[in-house]
Protein backbone atom coordinates (compact mmCIF):
# COMPACT_ATOMS: atom_id res chain seq x y z
CA UNK A 1 0.00 0.00 0.00
CA UNK A 2 1.04 3.77 -0.80
CA UNK A 3 2.67 5.22 2.52
CA UNK A 4 2.64 8.94 3.29
CA UNK A 5 5.40 10.07 2.08
CA UNK A 6 5.14 7.94 -1.46
CA UNK A 7 1.71 9.94 -1.89
CA UNK A 8 3.22 13.38 -0.95
CA UNK A 9 5.71 12.59 -3.82
CA UNK A 10 2.94 11.31 -6.08
CA UNK A 11 1.11 14.50 -5.87
CA UNK A 12 4.32 16.92 -6.19
CA UNK A 13 5.27 14.94 -8.98
CA UNK A 14 1.87 15.28 -10.87
CA UNK A 15 1.16 19.30 -9.85
CA UNK A 16 4.71 19.35 -11.84
CA UNK A 17 4.25 17.29 -14.15
CA UNK A 18 0.79 18.93 -15.21
CA UNK A 19 2.37 22.70 -15.13
CA UNK A 20 5.30 21.62 -16.95
CA UNK A 21 2.79 20.51 -20.08
CA UNK A 22 0.39 23.35 -19.27
CA UNK A 23 3.69 25.69 -19.71
CA UNK A 24 4.73 23.47 -22.92
CA UNK A 25 1.38 24.45 -24.20
CA UNK A 26 1.83 28.09 -23.48
CA UNK A 27 5.61 28.56 -24.93
CA UNK A 28 4.30 26.70 -28.12
CA UNK A 29 1.72 29.56 -28.48
CA UNK A 30 4.40 31.72 -28.30
CA UNK A 31 4.53 33.33 -25.02
CA UNK A 32 8.25 32.79 -24.43
CA UNK A 33 9.57 33.00 -20.91
CA UNK A 34 12.56 35.38 -20.17
CA UNK A 35 15.83 33.77 -18.38
CA UNK A 36 18.66 36.25 -16.66
CA UNK A 37 21.78 35.47 -18.53
CA UNK A 38 24.41 32.91 -18.03
CA UNK A 39 27.65 34.27 -19.50
CA UNK A 40 28.99 30.40 -19.72
CA UNK A 41 26.57 29.33 -21.77
CA UNK A 42 26.69 32.53 -24.51
CA UNK A 43 30.97 31.91 -23.96
CA UNK A 44 30.08 28.05 -24.84
CA UNK A 45 27.97 29.30 -28.51
CA UNK A 46 30.93 30.00 -30.60
CA UNK A 47 33.84 27.67 -28.69
CA UNK A 48 34.18 24.86 -31.33
CA UNK A 49 34.68 27.54 -33.93
CA UNK A 50 37.63 29.13 -32.16
CA UNK A 51 38.74 25.70 -31.41
CA UNK A 52 38.64 25.15 -35.60
CA UNK A 53 40.22 28.37 -36.19
CA UNK A 54 43.08 27.65 -33.63
CA UNK A 55 43.35 24.31 -34.24
CA UNK A 56 43.57 23.28 -30.86
CA UNK A 57 41.08 21.13 -29.15
CA UNK A 58 38.03 21.98 -26.79
CA UNK A 59 38.35 19.60 -23.57
CA UNK A 60 34.20 18.79 -21.95
CA UNK A 61 34.45 16.58 -19.04
CA UNK A 62 31.47 15.40 -18.20
CA UNK A 63 33.01 14.30 -14.66
CA UNK A 64 33.30 11.17 -12.69
CA UNK A 65 29.84 10.26 -12.03
CA UNK A 66 27.66 7.38 -13.14
CA UNK A 67 24.66 7.24 -15.66
CA UNK A 68 23.00 4.53 -13.15
CA UNK A 69 22.05 5.78 -9.39
CA UNK A 70 21.87 9.27 -7.35
CA UNK A 71 24.35 10.47 -10.44
CA UNK A 72 22.45 9.91 -13.04
CA UNK A 73 20.71 13.48 -13.33
CA UNK A 74 24.05 15.67 -12.63
CA UNK A 75 25.69 13.35 -15.33
CA UNK A 76 22.83 13.97 -17.89
CA UNK A 77 22.85 18.04 -17.52
CA UNK A 78 26.36 17.86 -18.15
CA UNK A 79 25.91 15.52 -21.47
CA UNK A 80 23.43 18.48 -22.56
CA UNK A 81 26.44 20.54 -23.51
CA UNK A 82 28.17 17.46 -25.16
CA UNK A 83 24.86 17.30 -27.22
CA UNK A 84 24.93 21.00 -28.25
CA UNK A 85 28.61 20.65 -28.87
CA UNK A 86 27.62 17.20 -31.29
CA UNK A 87 25.45 19.35 -33.15
CA UNK A 88 28.40 22.02 -34.00
CA UNK A 89 30.90 19.16 -34.43
CA UNK A 90 28.72 17.05 -37.17
CA UNK A 91 28.33 20.64 -39.26
CA UNK A 92 31.94 21.32 -38.87
CA UNK A 93 33.18 18.17 -38.67
CA UNK A 94 35.78 19.31 -35.79
CA UNK A 95 34.92 17.64 -32.45
CA UNK A 96 35.75 18.44 -29.24
CA UNK A 97 37.38 15.61 -26.57
CA UNK A 98 35.22 14.46 -23.92
CA UNK A 99 36.75 12.71 -20.89
CA UNK A 100 34.77 10.84 -18.33
CA UNK A 101 35.27 8.23 -15.53
CA UNK A 102 32.72 6.05 -15.77
CA UNK A 103 32.37 3.62 -18.21
CA UNK A 104 28.68 3.46 -19.13
CA UNK A 105 28.70 7.07 -19.60
CA UNK A 106 31.67 6.63 -22.27
CA UNK A 107 29.29 4.73 -23.97
CA UNK A 108 26.56 7.49 -23.94
CA UNK A 109 28.72 9.68 -24.21
CA UNK A 110 29.74 8.52 -27.35
CA UNK A 111 26.53 7.93 -28.75
CA UNK A 112 25.80 11.74 -28.06
CA UNK A 113 28.45 12.83 -30.54
CA UNK A 114 27.74 10.39 -32.86
CA UNK A 115 24.19 10.58 -33.38
CA UNK A 116 24.23 14.25 -35.26
CA UNK A 117 26.42 12.84 -37.89
CA UNK A 118 23.84 9.59 -38.20
CA UNK A 119 21.37 12.74 -38.94
CA UNK A 120 23.98 14.23 -40.92
CA UNK A 121 24.26 11.13 -43.33
CA UNK A 122 28.39 11.73 -42.38
CA UNK A 123 29.31 8.83 -39.92
CA UNK A 124 32.08 8.82 -42.01
CA UNK A 125 33.71 11.98 -40.83
CA UNK A 126 32.62 11.18 -36.89
CA UNK A 127 36.38 11.22 -34.98
CA UNK A 128 36.17 7.82 -33.09
CA UNK A 129 38.34 8.62 -30.15
CA UNK A 130 36.60 11.51 -29.10
CA UNK A 131 35.00 10.23 -26.29
CA UNK A 132 37.42 9.12 -24.28
CA UNK A 133 38.11 7.03 -20.79
CA UNK A 134 41.33 8.33 -19.37
CA UNK A 135 40.58 6.14 -16.16
CA UNK A 136 37.99 4.50 -14.24
CA UNK A 137 38.69 6.15 -10.88
CA UNK A 138 38.44 9.70 -9.67
CA UNK A 139 41.65 10.49 -8.64
CA UNK A 140 42.96 8.63 -11.31
CA UNK A 141 41.21 10.59 -13.91
CA UNK A 142 42.10 13.78 -12.33
CA UNK A 143 46.08 12.78 -12.61
CA UNK A 144 45.11 11.48 -16.61
CA UNK A 145 43.22 14.76 -17.11
CA UNK A 146 45.95 16.79 -16.13
CA UNK A 147 48.36 14.88 -17.86
CA UNK A 148 45.93 16.05 -21.38
CA UNK A 149 45.60 19.58 -20.05
CA UNK A 150 49.17 20.49 -19.71
CA UNK A 151 50.19 18.37 -23.11
CA UNK A 152 47.60 18.11 -25.37
CA UNK A 153 46.90 21.09 -27.84
CA UNK A 154 43.74 22.33 -25.88
CA UNK A 155 41.97 25.58 -26.34
CA UNK A 156 39.56 25.98 -23.24
CA UNK A 157 38.73 23.17 -20.47
CA UNK A 158 34.76 22.73 -19.56
CA UNK A 159 33.92 20.83 -16.71
CA UNK A 160 30.57 19.51 -16.17
CA UNK A 161 29.06 17.09 -14.05
CA UNK A 162 29.82 15.08 -11.36
CA UNK A 163 32.85 15.70 -9.54
CA UNK A 164 34.27 15.91 -5.81
CA UNK A 165 37.41 17.75 -5.01
CA UNK A 166 39.60 15.92 -7.54
CA UNK A 167 38.02 19.06 -10.10
CA UNK A 168 40.15 21.20 -8.18
CA UNK A 169 43.98 19.00 -9.48
CA UNK A 170 41.97 19.19 -13.41
CA UNK A 171 41.27 22.82 -13.06
CA UNK A 172 44.63 23.54 -11.64
CA UNK A 173 46.86 22.02 -14.47
CA UNK A 174 44.58 24.19 -17.03
CA UNK A 175 45.04 27.45 -14.78
CA UNK A 176 49.09 26.86 -14.76
CA UNK A 177 48.58 26.79 -18.87
CA UNK A 178 46.42 29.90 -18.47
CA UNK A 179 43.37 28.04 -20.12
CA UNK A 180 39.77 29.31 -20.33
CA UNK A 181 37.95 27.16 -18.00
CA UNK A 182 34.24 26.65 -17.63
CA UNK A 183 33.27 24.69 -14.60
CA UNK A 184 29.75 23.30 -13.84
CA UNK A 185 28.83 20.77 -10.25
CA UNK A 186 26.38 19.65 -7.87
CA UNK A 187 28.50 18.86 -5.01
CA UNK A 188 29.53 22.31 -2.44
CA UNK A 189 33.06 20.74 -2.58
CA UNK A 190 33.98 20.89 -6.15
CA UNK A 191 32.25 24.43 -6.70
CA UNK A 192 34.29 25.20 -3.93
CA UNK A 193 37.50 24.89 -5.47
CA UNK A 194 36.58 25.08 -8.55
CA UNK A 195 35.58 28.77 -8.15
CA UNK A 196 39.43 30.20 -7.35
CA UNK A 197 40.09 28.94 -11.23
CA UNK A 198 36.74 28.80 -13.33
CA UNK A 199 36.31 32.20 -15.57
CA UNK A 200 32.48 31.29 -15.57
CA UNK A 201 30.86 29.10 -13.50
CA UNK A 202 27.38 26.97 -13.24
CA UNK A 203 26.38 26.72 -9.20
CA UNK A 204 24.12 23.62 -8.84
CA UNK A 205 20.62 24.45 -10.74
CA UNK A 206 21.91 26.33 -13.58
CA UNK A 207 24.30 22.94 -14.56
CA UNK A 208 20.30 21.55 -15.52
CA UNK A 209 19.68 24.82 -17.66
CA UNK A 210 21.97 23.91 -20.10
CA UNK A 211 19.53 22.75 -22.69
CA UNK A 212 16.90 25.44 -22.25
CA UNK A 213 19.63 28.08 -22.82
CA UNK A 214 21.87 26.00 -25.57
CA UNK A 215 18.72 24.85 -27.41
CA UNK A 216 15.77 26.95 -26.29
CA UNK A 217 12.93 24.38 -27.40
CA UNK A 218 9.92 24.54 -25.78
CA UNK A 219 9.71 21.69 -23.29
CA UNK A 220 12.95 22.70 -22.00
CA UNK A 221 11.95 26.10 -21.60
CA UNK A 222 8.92 24.93 -19.91
CA UNK A 223 10.70 22.92 -17.76
CA UNK A 224 13.15 25.64 -16.48
CA UNK A 225 10.43 27.63 -15.45
CA UNK A 226 8.02 24.68 -13.94
CA UNK A 227 11.65 24.63 -11.72
CA UNK A 228 11.26 28.02 -10.93
CA UNK A 229 7.74 27.92 -9.85
CA UNK A 230 8.50 25.03 -7.70
CA UNK A 231 10.95 26.96 -5.97
CA UNK A 232 9.12 29.37 -5.31
CA UNK A 233 6.25 27.62 -3.85
CA UNK A 234 9.16 26.03 -1.62
CA UNK A 235 10.75 28.93 -0.47
CA UNK A 236 6.57 30.14 -0.21
CA UNK A 237 5.93 27.09 1.94
CA UNK A 238 9.12 27.55 4.13
CA UNK A 239 8.31 31.16 5.23
CA UNK A 240 4.99 30.46 5.95
CA UNK A 241 5.95 27.56 8.32
CA UNK A 242 8.96 29.29 9.86
CA UNK A 243 5.87 31.83 10.90
CA UNK A 244 3.56 29.36 11.93
CA UNK A 245 6.15 27.58 14.42
CA UNK A 246 7.41 30.83 15.26
CA UNK A 247 3.35 32.10 16.18
CA UNK A 248 2.69 28.42 18.09
CA UNK A 249 5.79 29.29 20.04
CA UNK A 250 5.16 32.56 21.05
CA UNK A 251 1.45 31.27 21.80
CA UNK A 252 3.23 29.07 24.26
CA UNK A 253 5.31 31.47 25.81
CA UNK B 1 13.52 -1.64 -39.10
CA UNK B 2 16.57 0.05 -38.13
CA UNK B 3 14.73 2.89 -36.38
CA UNK B 4 12.71 0.66 -34.22
CA UNK B 5 16.55 -0.53 -32.80
CA UNK B 6 17.96 2.88 -32.36
CA UNK B 7 14.89 4.87 -31.21
CA UNK B 8 11.62 2.88 -30.55
CA UNK B 9 12.83 -0.06 -28.73
CA UNK B 10 15.21 1.75 -26.42
CA UNK B 11 12.51 4.75 -25.30
CA UNK B 12 10.13 2.11 -24.62
CA UNK B 13 12.45 0.10 -22.36
CA UNK B 14 13.73 3.69 -20.58
CA UNK B 15 9.99 4.58 -20.04
CA UNK B 16 9.31 1.20 -19.00
CA UNK B 17 12.13 0.55 -16.40
CA UNK B 18 11.56 4.18 -15.16
CA UNK B 19 7.94 3.83 -14.37
CA UNK B 20 8.67 0.58 -12.77
CA UNK B 21 12.25 2.13 -10.39
CA UNK B 22 9.11 5.08 -10.08
CA UNK B 23 6.61 2.85 -8.68
CA UNK B 24 8.54 1.01 -6.72
CA UNK B 25 9.84 3.78 -4.30
CA UNK B 26 6.54 5.22 -4.13
CA UNK B 27 4.83 1.75 -2.94
CA UNK B 28 7.43 -0.09 -0.67
CA UNK B 29 5.52 -3.30 -1.11
CA UNK B 30 6.59 -3.46 -4.79
CA UNK B 31 10.72 -3.11 -4.12
CA UNK B 32 10.73 -6.61 -5.61
CA UNK B 33 10.23 -4.98 -9.22
CA UNK B 34 13.38 -3.34 -8.69
CA UNK B 35 15.83 -6.04 -8.12
CA UNK B 36 15.73 -7.66 -11.74
CA UNK B 37 16.35 -4.28 -12.85
CA UNK B 38 19.49 -3.82 -10.65
CA UNK B 39 20.61 -7.17 -11.74
CA UNK B 40 20.60 -6.37 -15.29
CA UNK B 41 22.18 -2.72 -14.77
CA UNK B 42 24.44 -4.74 -12.81
CA UNK B 43 25.87 -6.37 -15.71
CA UNK B 44 25.48 -3.83 -18.21
CA UNK B 45 27.71 -1.43 -15.80
CA UNK B 46 30.27 -4.94 -16.09
CA UNK B 47 30.41 -5.17 -19.82
CA UNK B 48 30.76 -1.30 -20.05
CA UNK B 49 33.88 -1.43 -17.77
CA UNK B 50 35.35 -3.97 -20.03
CA UNK B 51 34.50 -2.12 -22.91
CA UNK B 52 35.85 1.01 -21.19
CA UNK B 53 38.81 -0.86 -20.56
CA UNK B 54 39.47 -2.81 -24.55
CA UNK B 55 38.71 1.41 -25.34
CA UNK B 56 42.05 2.83 -22.82
CA UNK B 57 44.08 0.32 -24.62
CA UNK B 58 42.88 0.40 -27.78
CA UNK B 59 44.28 4.90 -27.73
CA UNK B 60 47.53 3.88 -25.59
CA UNK B 61 48.05 1.28 -28.44
CA UNK B 62 47.65 3.83 -31.08
CA UNK B 63 50.02 6.81 -29.10
CA UNK B 64 52.56 3.98 -29.05
CA UNK B 65 52.58 3.55 -32.86
CA UNK B 66 52.70 7.51 -33.31
CA UNK B 67 54.90 8.21 -31.01
CA UNK B 68 53.23 10.71 -29.04
CA UNK B 69 53.69 10.35 -25.10
CA UNK B 70 54.54 6.75 -25.98
CA UNK B 71 56.78 6.24 -22.83
CA UNK B 72 53.81 6.99 -20.83
CA UNK B 73 51.55 4.88 -22.85
CA UNK B 74 53.81 1.70 -23.02
CA UNK B 75 54.03 2.13 -18.79
CA UNK B 76 50.07 2.33 -18.76
CA UNK B 77 49.57 -0.38 -21.51
CA UNK B 78 52.03 -3.00 -19.07
CA UNK B 79 50.68 -1.64 -15.57
CA UNK B 80 47.40 -2.08 -16.75
CA UNK B 81 47.94 -5.85 -17.90
CA UNK B 82 49.52 -6.70 -15.07
CA UNK B 83 47.33 -5.47 -12.84
CA UNK B 84 44.39 -7.29 -14.66
CA UNK B 85 46.47 -10.37 -14.83
CA UNK B 86 47.25 -10.54 -10.98
CA UNK B 87 43.53 -9.25 -9.87
CA UNK B 88 42.27 -12.33 -12.15
CA UNK B 89 44.51 -14.89 -10.73
CA UNK B 90 43.89 -13.76 -6.94
CA UNK B 91 40.73 -14.44 -7.51
CA UNK B 92 41.16 -18.02 -7.04
CA UNK B 93 42.58 -17.66 -4.21
CA UNK B 94 41.53 -17.41 -0.89
CA UNK B 95 43.14 -14.49 0.86
CA UNK B 96 43.54 -12.02 -2.25
CA UNK B 97 46.80 -10.65 -1.01
CA UNK B 98 47.75 -9.41 -4.23
CA UNK B 99 44.68 -7.32 -4.64
CA UNK B 100 45.03 -5.84 -1.22
CA UNK B 101 48.64 -5.33 -2.10
CA UNK B 102 48.00 -3.38 -4.80
CA UNK B 103 45.06 -1.70 -3.02
CA UNK B 104 46.86 -0.44 0.02
CA UNK B 105 50.64 0.09 -1.22
CA UNK B 106 49.99 1.53 -4.77
CA UNK B 107 46.46 2.70 -5.46
CA UNK B 108 45.30 4.19 -1.58
CA UNK B 109 48.76 5.81 -1.34
CA UNK B 110 49.60 7.53 -4.45
CA UNK B 111 45.83 8.91 -4.26
CA UNK B 112 46.33 9.95 -0.72
CA UNK B 113 49.87 12.03 -1.40
CA UNK B 114 47.89 13.24 -4.97
CA UNK B 115 44.88 14.54 -2.72
CA UNK B 116 47.53 15.88 -0.46
CA UNK B 117 49.02 18.21 -3.48
CA UNK B 118 45.48 19.77 -3.65
CA UNK B 119 45.22 21.96 -0.70
CA UNK B 120 48.53 23.51 -2.22
CA UNK B 121 47.28 23.78 -5.42
CA UNK B 122 44.22 25.47 -4.08
CA UNK B 123 46.12 27.82 -1.94
CA UNK B 124 48.05 29.05 -5.60
CA UNK B 125 44.77 28.96 -7.25
CA UNK B 126 43.27 31.64 -4.71
CA UNK B 127 46.08 33.70 -4.26
CA UNK B 128 46.03 33.54 -8.85
CA UNK B 129 42.45 34.75 -9.04
CA UNK B 130 42.82 37.91 -5.78
CA UNK B 131 45.56 38.72 -8.61
CA UNK B 132 43.48 38.60 -11.77
CA UNK B 133 40.08 39.31 -11.05
CA UNK B 134 39.84 42.01 -8.15
CA UNK B 135 35.94 42.03 -8.14
CA UNK B 136 33.40 41.36 -5.31
CA UNK B 137 33.75 37.57 -5.87
CA UNK B 138 37.40 37.45 -5.06
CA UNK B 139 36.91 39.53 -1.89
CA UNK B 140 34.06 37.53 -0.88
CA UNK B 141 36.07 34.58 -1.22
CA UNK B 142 39.00 35.92 0.42
CA UNK B 143 36.42 37.22 3.60
CA UNK B 144 34.79 33.88 3.63
CA UNK B 145 38.02 31.82 3.53
CA UNK B 146 39.67 34.30 6.73
CA UNK B 147 36.48 33.86 8.58
CA UNK B 148 36.77 29.71 8.36
CA UNK B 149 40.04 29.85 8.94
CA UNK B 150 39.96 32.01 11.63
CA UNK B 151 36.71 30.48 13.59
CA UNK B 152 37.45 26.88 12.88
CA UNK B 153 41.16 26.33 14.28
CA UNK B 154 40.64 23.67 17.14
CA UNK B 155 42.08 25.79 19.53
CA UNK B 156 39.96 26.56 22.63
CA UNK B 157 39.95 30.09 23.45
CA UNK B 158 38.49 31.69 26.77
CA UNK B 159 37.22 34.80 27.72
CA UNK B 160 35.60 38.02 25.27
CA UNK B 161 37.76 36.58 22.60
CA UNK B 162 36.05 32.95 22.70
CA UNK B 163 32.69 34.31 22.86
CA UNK B 164 33.09 36.04 19.84
CA UNK B 165 34.58 33.70 18.09
CA UNK B 166 31.77 31.28 19.05
CA UNK B 167 29.26 33.98 17.97
CA UNK B 168 31.22 34.56 14.63
CA UNK B 169 31.51 30.60 13.86
CA UNK B 170 27.55 30.06 14.83
CA UNK B 171 26.47 33.58 12.38
CA UNK B 172 28.70 31.60 9.58
CA UNK B 173 27.37 27.76 9.98
CA UNK B 174 23.56 28.97 9.51
CA UNK B 175 25.11 31.21 6.57
CA UNK B 176 26.68 28.28 4.98
CA UNK B 177 23.96 25.80 5.97
CA UNK B 178 21.14 28.09 4.17
CA UNK B 179 23.70 28.51 1.33
CA UNK B 180 23.97 24.38 1.02
CA UNK B 181 20.21 24.10 1.75
CA UNK B 182 19.56 26.56 -1.21
CA UNK B 183 22.06 24.83 -3.29
CA UNK B 184 20.30 21.18 -3.07
CA UNK B 185 17.05 22.72 -3.08
CA UNK B 186 18.11 23.78 -6.69
CA UNK B 187 20.02 20.43 -7.50
CA UNK B 188 16.76 18.39 -6.52
CA UNK B 189 14.70 19.95 -8.58
CA UNK B 190 16.96 19.87 -11.32
CA UNK B 191 17.17 16.02 -10.89
CA UNK B 192 13.21 16.17 -10.53
CA UNK B 193 12.79 17.97 -14.18
CA UNK B 194 15.46 16.09 -15.53
CA UNK B 195 14.00 12.65 -14.00
CA UNK B 196 10.57 13.81 -15.59
CA UNK B 197 11.31 14.84 -19.48
CA UNK B 198 13.18 11.46 -19.46
CA UNK B 199 10.27 9.62 -18.67
CA UNK B 200 8.37 11.12 -20.58
CA UNK B 201 10.30 10.45 -23.48
CA UNK B 202 10.68 14.51 -23.74
CA UNK B 203 14.51 13.92 -23.53
CA UNK B 204 15.70 10.95 -25.31
CA UNK B 205 19.53 10.35 -24.14
CA UNK B 206 19.74 6.85 -25.16
CA UNK B 207 18.47 6.99 -28.65
CA UNK B 208 18.45 8.44 -32.42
Amino acid sequence: MIGLPGLIGLVALAVFGVAQFFLIGTISAGRRPRFRPIPLFTTLRGMLGRSIESGRELHVSIGTGSIAGEDMATTLAGLQIVEYLADEAAASGVAPAITTADAAALILAEDTLRRPYIRQGSLESYPPLSARLPALEPTQYAAATMDYLSHGHVLANVMSGVFGVEAGLMARAADKDALPQFGGAADPRALAVLLPTADNLLVGEEMFAAKAYLQARPPHLASLRAQDIARWAIVAGTIVLFIIGLLSQAGQL
Amino acid sequence: MRRIFTSVAPTIVTGVAGAFVLVSFLVPSLIVLRAPLIGVAAIIAGVAVMMGFAHLLYVHIRRLRSGTGAIYSLMLILSASAALVILLIDRYTTQQLFTHFIFQHIIVSTQTAFGALLAVFLMLAALRMLMRRRGAVAAWFLVAGLVVLVTQVPVVVDGPVGSVLTAVRQVFDAIATAGMRGLLLGVALGTLATAFRVLFFIDRPQSE
